[in-house]
């Protein structure tokens, strides 16, 4: 579903993420973690096609984000860490919009919208301006317009932060439903114990290289995420 | 008071940043600030010598210090009307600030700071050349006078700041207390600029009888105007006179700062907070093209923004406003023309102004700026960067090509137009409309200023702002100037098509440029 080959994305002369290659299977969930400033939103936002990148290549489901963006970017949902909305629109204008954009057929986005604005019970404050949201509001606003995209990969930066404790309960059965479906999940987090119980696999990142890549079970092993994170981070240090 | 120059530095900061794009554009700062030197220097220049040399022969050079401040006063308030109440209560630091263990006087003031500084700027650009004019026309104090004339511009600058600082504060006062606070922020903005161009229609008249009317101009400057009779006064070297000013500025100044700091909190609470309906009830839902939701966005943008619309819309209630005045004057106008007889080049100058007014007129030349942090959602759609071009060059020709017909619809009437003037005028400011129109995405997407606080900042102090906007209401002046050069030889109606020719292959040749190599400049915002 999404295969990184190489990725190089460069700040200057700094080197944000350095020749990153790993891949997502369909009905995979994929937890990206690493230290602040380690590279995972760069990374990220590459990926979305948000961010430009100087080598290596992005391919989502078969089609690479450089040279068939519109049509890698059409099976994509992709939220940033603080997901910015038209604070001039309502909400329903801006799920509209999105729908409008993202081709969701005419017969089918009411209902989307519907099942996902009830679960996250934002449907009657859809008629107010995002701009008197809330930011768990805006957060929640911005989950329903990649949900009713049913993308083929969803890629979200830092999804649990600002979240309530059921909304954040009924997005773990969403990303589930959402691989169960076929699609992929590629986030990141630095909330180890949800990345634990979450991810099918987990990829470390560390200056931005890969330092670790592979089933969740293998990598925590007998012990936990937390501690397999804090001692390649130290063996990074070392290095 | 260190707390407060910490505070002021900040607002200094922050203005210089505003001026500023990121990354490889940093000269687009130094850019911005030349160009607004440029103009207050060319500006007072011209009005400078021209006052000098209707004054100087009459033995009047003493009333030039007096009336160029009056303008640079005025001129000032014009460009930082709109940015009061932004710069006041628009900035996203509410929360941070207010938290911190400072009085709301001093915050205030330290934001008002920004506004002052920036109406400093153009203050001692503005005051210069006149100080030039004036020694170079005989008038007297040499140096000592120039060195008054620049200590009474720093307090001169004040003048300006403070009107700004009670309208926008009049503005978020009234807006905040309104559940439609766009709108009610535009009209309140649009009454105010009414009454300073009436204003500005009052000194033009009594600007161009100043002769005649020195002792009225005098007077004015003993009663409403006495802050300039003092200032004019203190450039002449009365030290009472200089401290009359500076006390006239100053106290009004403060007391209207530490009246209005006493509900600044109240106000920006009121602003920040909005009413959320919960009984919305989802029904039919619509459906439109990619393009049809872009463009919706970008009229929503337009249309919710009272800092976008006035500051990109105000040539088209110029020419609007123009073309009602000719037709209701339409009498005294053809009067006018017959006395003129028919050398008097008024088609000439009808489509000139039409074409600068209209000029101003370029949303694409922000729209992009305007983006700000939710140009992730544009890059991250499956949509052609030329497509969501198309959809903010859409929206600027929605707006001007409208205006311009019904203009020259109303100019044909009042001016009794032929159908082949109407028709070729309408056409050739219609094609200079749409090259300024792809002009100005051009220089958004080379100048984006997307790291601004609020709109105020990118539509009225980013670069790419003032290149939109001036740039497209002065090119048509070196456009008549080169028909001046030429009309020997050519008629005003094959210039106009060969300018309406040229101008359609100049927006064919950005049009080609937007859509490949703008493509991948958009990729690397």
């Amino acid at each position: 579903m999404l295969e990184i080959k190489n990725l190089t994305k460069f700040y200057g002369s700094t080197r944000a993420v350095d020749d990153l290659s790993l891949s997502v299977a369909p009905g995979e969930i994929y937890g990206f973690i690493g230290h602040n400033g380690a590279g995972k939103t760069t990374t990220l936002r590459s990926v979305a096609g948000v961010l430009d990148f100087e080598q290596g290549d992005i391919f989502i489901d078969g089609h690479s984000i450089r040279t068939e963006p519109v049509a890698a970017k059409s099976v994509t949902a992709f939220l940033p860490d603080n997901p910015d909305l038209y604070d001039f629109m309502t909400g329903i204008k801006y799920l509209t919009f999105i729908a409008d954009i993202y081709r969701i057929p005419k017969e089918e986005r009411y209902d989307r919208i519907k099942t996902y604005a009830d679960a996250f019970e934002l449907t009657g404050v859809l008629g107010s301006a995002i701009g008197s949201y809330s930011h768990g509001m805006k957060q929640k606003l911005a989950l329903i317009s990649a949900l009713i995209r049913k993308p083929r990969l969803l890629i979200l930066d830092e999804p649990f932060v600002g979240l309530d404790p059921s909304a954040s309960f009924l997005l773990k059965g969403y990303l589930h439903e959402l691989c169960k479906s076929g699609g992929a999940v590629f986030f990141s987090t630095h909330v180890l114990e949800v990345a634990e119980k979450l991810c099918d696999k987990i990829a470390i990142i560390k200056h931005g290289r890969l330092v670790e890549a592979g089933p969740t079970a293998e990598i925590v092993g007998k012990s936990s995420l937390e501690s397999v994170f804090l001692e390649l981070a130290q063996e990074g240090e070392k290095q | 008071m260190s707390r407060f120059v910490a505070l002021v530095k900040v607002s200094f900061l922050a203005l210089l940043k505003s001026f500023s794009s990121r990354g490889k554009n940093k000269i687009a700062g130094v850019g911005t600030l030349v160009l607004m030197a440029f103009l207050c220097i060319y500006l007072s220049g011209v009005y400078s010598f021209m006052f000098a040399t209707v004054l100087a022969p009459v033995g009047l050079i003493d009333l030039l210090p007096l009336l160029m401040a009056v303008f640079t006063a005025f001129m000032a308030l014009v460009l930082t009307l709109f940015g009061g109440s932004g710069i006041l209560f628009g900035a996203k630091d509410a929360d941070f600030v207010l938290a911190l263990p400072v009085s709301a006087f001093e915050i205030m003031l330290s934001k008002i700071m920004a506004l002052y500084l920036e109406n400093l700027l153009i203050t001692l650009f503005m005051m210069l050349p006149c100080g030039v004019a004036y020694l170079t026309s005989g008038g007297t104090g040499g140096l000592l006078f120039l060195l008054l004339m620049l200590v009474g511009s720093i307090f001169l600058a004040l003048i300006p700041t403070f009107f700004a600082v009670v309208i926008g504060y009049v503005v978020a006062w009234f807006s905040a207390r309104s559940s439609k606070k766009s709108i009610v922020a535009t009209l309140l903005y649009l009454l105010f600029f009414i009454a300073v161009m009436l204003l500005s229609f009052r000194m033009n008249e009594l600007v161009n009888g100043i002769i005649l009317h020195a002792d009225g101009v005098l007077a004015a400057m003993n009663s409403w105007l006495l802050p300039f009779g003092l200032f004019g006064k203190a450039c002449g070297g009365n030290p009472a006179a200089l401290l009359g000013f500076v006390a006239l500025t100053v106290l009004p100044f403060l007391l209207v700062v530490w009246l209005f700091s006493r509900r600044y909190k109240s106000i920006l609470t009121r602003m920040s907070s909005h009413a959320v309906r919960k009984d919305y009830r989802l029904s039919r839902v619509e459906t439109t093209s990619q393009f049809g939701a872009l463009y919706k966005k970008e009229a929503a943008r337009y249309f919710g923004s009272p800092m976008y619309l006035l500051n990109t819309g105000f040539g088209i209630v110029m020419l609007l406003g123009a073309c009602i005045y000719a037709l209701i004057k339409q009498n005294d106008l053809r009067f006018f023309l017959l006395q003129s007889g028919l050398d008097f080049p008024f088609f000439e100058i009808a489509v000139v102004a039409a074409a600068a007014m209209i000029g101003t007129v370029c949303t694409t030349s922000v729209s992009l700026s305007l983006e700000g942090n939710r140009l992730w959602i544009l890059k991250a759609a499956p949509v052609r960067a030329r497509t969501i071009f198309l959809s903010k060059i859409a929206l600027n020709l929605s707006l001007t090509i409208p205006s311009l017909l019904i203009g020259f619809v109303m100019m044909a009437i009042a001016l009794e137009l032929s159908a082949a003037q109407t028709i070729l005028g309408f056409i050739s400011c219609a094609s200079y409309s749409l090259f300024t129109t792809l002009i100005g995405m051009i220089v958004n997407l080379k100048l984006p200023k997307l790291d601004a606080d609020n709109d105020t900042i990118v539509v009225k102090q980013s670069l790419s702002a003032l290149i939109g906007s001036l740039g497209g209401m002065l090119f048509p002046g070196a456009v008549a100037v080169l028909y001046f050069l030429l009309h020997a030889h050519v008629s005003i109606m094959l210039f106009l098509l060969i300018a309406t020719l040229v101008f359609l292959a100049a927006s064919l040749l950005c049009a080609k440029w937007l859509g490949g190599r703008g493509e991948r400049v958009f990729l690397e915002l």
